[in-house]
């Protein structure tokens, strides 16, 4: 059987080092790269691809934005995520949006094989790292972090607020109004129960989140 | 013939990131020896064992570090050109690197073109 893979990284090295790893198992595999969201949306759109494999932190559009997309254009399209993040900070969510695997990139080199072949059954990829996460949100979030109780979209702003990001800068990277980030910041000190950025950035230092 | 041919080192914790630079590296300088090594304790090994040209290492590895296995590599096969590679911008790192004595430095951001081209000026610069 030929599968059909398509890469979406920023890095040419690692679709280059993906492709290779992938190649190893599926010789026959068809597989592209592209840098971007914006390319990947468009290449899924001309041709047809058993699977997705896209990273989490690209430039313009994050691959979380993509994958939701995507699954509104193609809800049965089945799309790994990989992402240089721990586990714990991004898996659910991205799980919540579609996706059908989640990959760190410290393990990919371990998974990936794995996570294709699963994919490709029609299941998800669910390392034990994220089972005991889905397992523990079973068991009726108790403890729920502060963080955990953002949406997805005030999560990454969260993150870049932490991060020193501009509310201006902010509003360029993600393509929204200062406005509306202004609104997402406060709304994100209220749900957190911070007072300021330099709350914000202690919290996601102390939670390694950042 | 082995002992003609281009030899490169390369030394990355990620296995697909090692894959992506010998491919790169393979498409331009074939036909190229090329050793790779996981962590700085490969790293050194193989980089006793054999007369390599070039040696590539990213600077966040697991055992030494990158940083401390350059200044070793620096004091053990000087002539040894070292270039490193890193995830963080070039402002962060370069000076600390250059100045512990590495022949270049190189953002992972890098397009694979930028990788050949610094690879084939430390070459050159070493008589290659």
């Amino acid at each position: 059987m030929t599968i059909s893979i398509l890469i979406a990284d920023d890095h040419a090295i690692v679709r280059k080092g993906l492709t290779q790893l992938i190649k190893d198992e599926f010789p026959n595999a068809n597989i592209a790269g592209v840098g971007d969201s914006e390319s990947l949306i468009s290449k899924i759109t001309e041709e047809h691809w058993d699977i997705v494999i896209c990273d989490l932190s690209m430039p313009g559009r994050s691959g979380l934005d993509a994958l939701r997309q995507i699954k509104q254009i193609y809800p049965s399209m089945p799309v790994l995520i990989m992402s240089m993040h721990g586990e714990d900070q991004y898996a659910l969510r991205v799980l919540k949006a579609g996706a059908s695997g989640y990959l760190g990139k410290d393990s990919i080199h371990e998974d990936i094989i794995k996570a294709i072949r699963t994919v490709l059954l029609g299941k998800r990829f669910i390392t034990p790292g994220v089972a005991e996460k889905l397992a523990q949100m079973l068991e009726g979030d108790l403890n729920q972090m502060p963080h955990e109780r953002l949406s997805d979209r005030e999560f990454d702003v969260f993150k870049l607020l932490a991060g020193g990001k501009a509310v201006s800068d902010i509003a360029d990277q993600l393509s929204l109004s200062v406005t509306t980030v202004s609104t997402y910041r406060a709304r994100i000190l209220e749900k957190m129960n911070l007072k300021s950025n330099a709350d914000l950035t202690r919290y996601a230092l102390d939670n390694n989140l950042i | 013939m082995l002992h003609n041919m281009l030899k490169i080192l390369i030394a990355d914790d990620h296995e697909f990131i090692r894959k992506g630079l010998k491919q790169i590296l393979i498409d331009e300088f074939s036909p190229v020896h090329i050793g790779e090594a996981e962590d700085t304790n490969k790293l050194l090994e193989l980089a006793s064992m054999e007369e390599w040209n070039i040696i590539i290492s990213d600077i966040s590895m697991p055992g030494k570090g990158g940083l401390e296995a350059l200044s070793i590599l620096k004091k053990q096969q000087p002539h040894i050109p070292v270039l490193m590679l890193s995830i963080y911008p070039k402002d962060q790192y370069a000076d600390n690197v250059l100045s512990a004595g590495a022949a270049g430095y190189l953002n992972k951001d890098s397009a694979p073109a930028e990788l050949v081209q610094a690879v084939k000026a430390i070459l050159n610069e070493d008589g290659m």
